[in-house]
C-alpha cells in the first residue's frame, strides 16, 4: 500500500526539431496532488490535457522537469521505473509478440530471477483469476482483444507492484467488452487493494471506477474529488460540461431567462455575464404544463433518443439545442412543441469570462 | 480465365528471362569439353560432372571458398552486432541529431568503392594487412555497416514505443530491452540484413582483387576470374565454379524465406 504525492510537478517537452516555429510544450504544469494508499484514482480529460504525461511521470517513463514525486515519504523523482516498483497496462496492451501468454505474464518475474516453480504457481494463480488458464501456450496474435487485455492485466499484477498504472486500457475494446472489463478491473482492484492510477478520456469510465478523480485541462487539474462531488458540485464550467451523459445544458443567461421565466429572479442584472447550466435528467418534457410546477416557454422537439430505460429529447429554442428527459408514457414526437418542467434550485451558474462557478441567490423583490 | 492464363504466361516469361543466365551456366557446367562452344546441342548429349571434379579437387579453389566463407561470416557478424546497436540507439533512444547522423551514414555509403581504393590501399599496407582475410573483413564491414544500420533502423522504428515502455516498467534495463524484446521482435529484419550483407561480401570483387595477392586471402570471385589461362578459357570449369559458389546463397535465402515473410510483429498491438 503506497501513498503517492506530487509536489509542483511540471513537465516540458523540447520543441520538435523538424518544425520551425514550434515552442516548448508544457504538458503538465505545477501539478500538486496526493493519492491515498489503496485508492483508485483517475486522471480524466480531453486528449492533449496532460493526463498520460502525468501517468508517465508517476511511472518514471518520463522525468519531471521540476517538482517532486514521492511514494510514501520517499522521493522517487530520479528513479527508473524498475526501481519504483510500478506496473503498467497500456492502451495497445503492449504484449511481447514473440512470447507465449505464459512467458508474457511471467516476464517481470523472469527479469527478477524468481525460481521457475514459483513462477509457474504465480502465473497459474493469476491466470485462473482472469480466466486465462487455457490460453497460456498461445501467442498474443492468436488472442482476441479482450483476452489480450486480460493478459496485460495479469502481467502487471503478477508481482504485486506498489503502484498499479493504467493508460486508457479499455479504449481499444468494443463497447460491450469495455463494460465487462471495467467490472473486471474494479473487482481485481478490490481484491488486491493496490494503489491504482488510471487514465481515461471517458468520463463515465472514470466515474464508475474511481474512488476519486481529477479532471485535467491544458496540463492543470481543473477539479479533483469523488465522482459524485464532481457531478453535483462542478467548480468550473469545463467540469460541468465534461462530466455527465447526456451532457449538461449550458445556456447563455439571457436565453435561459426567456426559456425558464422563473430564472429571472436569480439572474437579475447579470444576464450578460453568466451561463446557466442544468442536467438533462432534471428537465422533464411535457406537452402541456401542469399547474403547481415551474414550466418553460415552448421549444420544438427535434430529435428523440430512446436508450431503453431512458428517453431523451433534443429541443430547439432560438437556435440553441437543449436536452431533456421524456417521462415514460409521454408520447412526444419530433416537430411537436413542448414545455419543460424544472426546479429553480437545480440550476447552477458560471461566470462567462472565468468559467468559475458563481452562486446566485434569489434577488429580493 | 484467359486473363489468368495470360498472366501466368507473362510470369513464366519473366521468370525464365531472369533465371536464364544461371540455367545456361548450369547447362554449360555439365557439357563435355567438345560440346562447350558448339550450338546445337542446347542440352548436353552426354552430361558430365568432370568440370565439378576438377574444380573441387583444385586446392586453390577450396582455399578461396574457405576465405570467402570466413570473410562473409565475420563481416555479417560485425555488421549485425555494431549495426544493431547503432540502429537501436538511432531508432529508439531519442538521440539529438539522429536524423542528421542517418543522413551522414547514407551519404558515406554512396561513395563508389573505386574512388576510395587508393587511400584504402595505402591504409591497408601501412597496417601491414595486405593479403589478409582480416583486411577484407574490415573493409567489407565499413561498406556494409551503413546498409545494415539503415535497414535495422527502419525495422526498429516500426516497433511501437509502448512495447518498449512496457518492458521498461516490467524491469528491463535498456540493454535488456534491446536483446530481450527488440531483437526477437525484429527477427525478420535481422535475417534480411544478414542475407544482404552476406551476399555483398560473398560477391564483392573489386576490393578483393586489389587486396588479395595469394591464396592466403583470395576469395572465390577473384579465384574464378583468374581461371582463364594464356591460351584458353576453361568455360566448363568457370561454369561449374559459379554454380558451386551460388549454391550457399541460394540455400541461405531458401532457408530463411519463410522467416522473412512471417510478420512477427502481428499481435503485439491491436491491428
Amino acid at each position: 500500500m503506497t501513498r503517492i504525492r506530487l509536489n509542483n510537478v511540471s513537465k516540458q517537452f523540447a520543441p520538435t526539431t523538424n518544425k520551425a516555429n514550434s515552442e516548448v510544450i508544457e504538458a503538465v504544469r505545477k501539478l500538486s496532488l496526493e493519492i491515498q494508499s489503496g485508492e483508485f484514482f483517475t486522471f480524466v480529460g480531453p486528449s492533449g490535457c496532460g493526463k498520460s504525461t502525468a501517468l508517465n511521470l508517476i511511472a518514471g517513463l518520463e522525468h519531471a522537469s521540476s517538482g517532486e514525486i514521492l511514494f510514501d515519504d520517499n522521493s522517487v523523482s530520479q528513479l527508473e521505473p524498475k526501481k519504483r516498483d510500478v506496473a503498467m497496462v497500456f492502451q495497445s496492451y503492449a504484449l511481447y509478440p514473440h512470447l507465449t501468454v505464459f512467458d508474457n505474464i511471467a516476464f517481470p518475474l523472469q527479469l527478477r530471477k524468481v525460481a521457475k516453480p514459483e513462477q509457474r504457481s504465480a502465473v497459474g494463480a493469476i491466470a485462473s483469476k482472469l480466466g486465462l488458464e487455457n490460453l497460456l501456450e498461445r501467442k498474443p496474435k492468436e488472442l482476441s482483444g479482450g483476452q489480450r487485455q486480460r493478459v496485460a492485466l495479469a502481467r502487471a499484477l503478477i508481482r504485486r507492484p506498489r503502484v498499479f498504472l493504467m493508460d486508457e486500457p479499455l479504449s481499444n475494446l468494443d463497447a460491450r467488452l469495455r463494460l465487462e472489463m471495467r467490472a473486471v478491473i474494479r473487482r481485481i482492484f478490490l481484491e488486491e487493494m493496490i494503489t491504482t492510477v488510471y487514465v481515461t478520456h471517458d468520463q463515465e469510465e472514470a466515474m464508475v471506477l474511481s474512488d476519486r478523480l481529477a479532471i485535467m485541462r491544458d496540463g492543470e487539474i481543473e477539479q479533483c474529488g469523488t465522482p459524485l462531488d464532481m457531478y453535483e458540485n462542478p467548480r468550473t464550467q469545463f467540469v460541468a460540461e465534461f462530466i455527465g451523459n447526456p451532457p449538461v445544458n449550458m445556456l447563455k443567461a439571457d436565453i435561459a431567462a426567456r426559456l425558464f421565466p422563473a430564472l429571472i429572479s436569480r439572474i437579475g442584472d447579470s444576464k450578460s455575464s453568466v451561463n446557466a447550466a442544468i442536467r438533462p435528467n432534471l428537465l422533464t418534457a411535457v406537452k402541456a404544463p401542469v399547474s403547481g410546477k415551474s414550466s418553460s416557454d415552448t421549444a420544438v422537439a427535434k430529435l428523440i433518443e430512446m436508450t431503453g430505460p431512458d428517453c431523451w429529447v433534443h429541443l430547439d429554442y432560438e437556435g440553441v439545442i437543449i436536452r431533456a428527459r421524456v417521462p415514460s408514457g409521454a408520447d412526444i414526437s419530433a416537430g411537436e412543441h413542448v414545455h419543460l418542467e424544472y426546479s429553480l434550485d437545480d440550476f447552477i451558474f458560471f461566470e462567462n469570462a472565468s468559467g468559475l462557478r458563481v452562486e446566485l441567490t434569489a434577488v429580493e423583490n | 480465365m484467359v486473363k489468368r492464363g495470360a498472366m501466368y504466361l507473362l510470369l513464366l516469361v519473366v521468370a525464365l528471362f531472369c533465371t536464364w543466365p544461371i540455367l545456361w551456366q548450369f547447362i554449360t557446367s555439365l557439357k563435355p569439353e567438345a560440346e562447350l562452344i558448339s550450338l546445337p546441342p542446347v542440352l548436353p548429349n552426354k552430361p558430365t560432372i568432370s568440370h565439378y571434379q576438377s574444380v573441387l579437387l583444385e586446392s586453390s579453389f577450396i582455399a578461396a571458398l574457405k576465405n570467402s566463407f570466413l570473410v562473409a561470416i565475420f563481416t555479417t557478424l560485425i555488421s549485425l552486432a555494431f549495426g544493431g546497436l547503432a540502429a537501436f540507439a538511432l531508432a529508439k533512444l531519442n538521440l539529438i541529431g539522429s536524423s542528421l547522423f542517418l543522413a551522414a551514414i547514407l551519404s558515406i555509403s554512396m561513395f563508389p568503392p573505386i574512388a576510395t581504393i587508393s587511400p584504402l590501399y595505402v591504409l591497408v599496407n601501412s597496417f601491414g594487412l595486405r593479403d589478409t582475410v582480416l583486411a577484407l573483413v574490415g573493409l567489407y564491414s565499413t561498406f556494409s555497416l551503413p546498409l545494415s544500420v539503415w535497414i535495422l533502423t527502419s525495422f526498429f522504428k516500426s516497433v511501437p514505443d509502448e512495447l518498449l515502455q512496457a518492458a521498461r516498467v516490467d524491469g528491463c534495463s535498456t540493454f535488456q530491452i534491446f536483446y530481450k524484446i527488440m531483437l526477437p521482435v525484429c527477427m525478420p529484419g535481422l535475417i534480411a540484413t544478414t542475407i544482404l550483407v552476406f551476399i555483398f561480401s560473398w560477391n564483392e570483387f573489386l576490393l578483393a582483387l586489389t587486396f588479395s595477392v595469394t591464396e592466403a586471402s583470395r576469395t572465390v570471385p577473384v579465384a574464378i576470374a583468374l581461371f582463364p589461362g594464356l591460351h584458353e578459357v576453361p568455360w566448363g570449369e568457370i561454369s561449374a565454379a559459379s554454380i558451386v559458389v551460388t549454391a550457399p546463397i541460394g540455400l541461405l535465402v531458401f532457408m530463411f524465406q519463410r522467416k522473412i515473410v512471417a510478420g512477427l510483429t502481428a499481435g503485439s498491438v491491436k491491428g
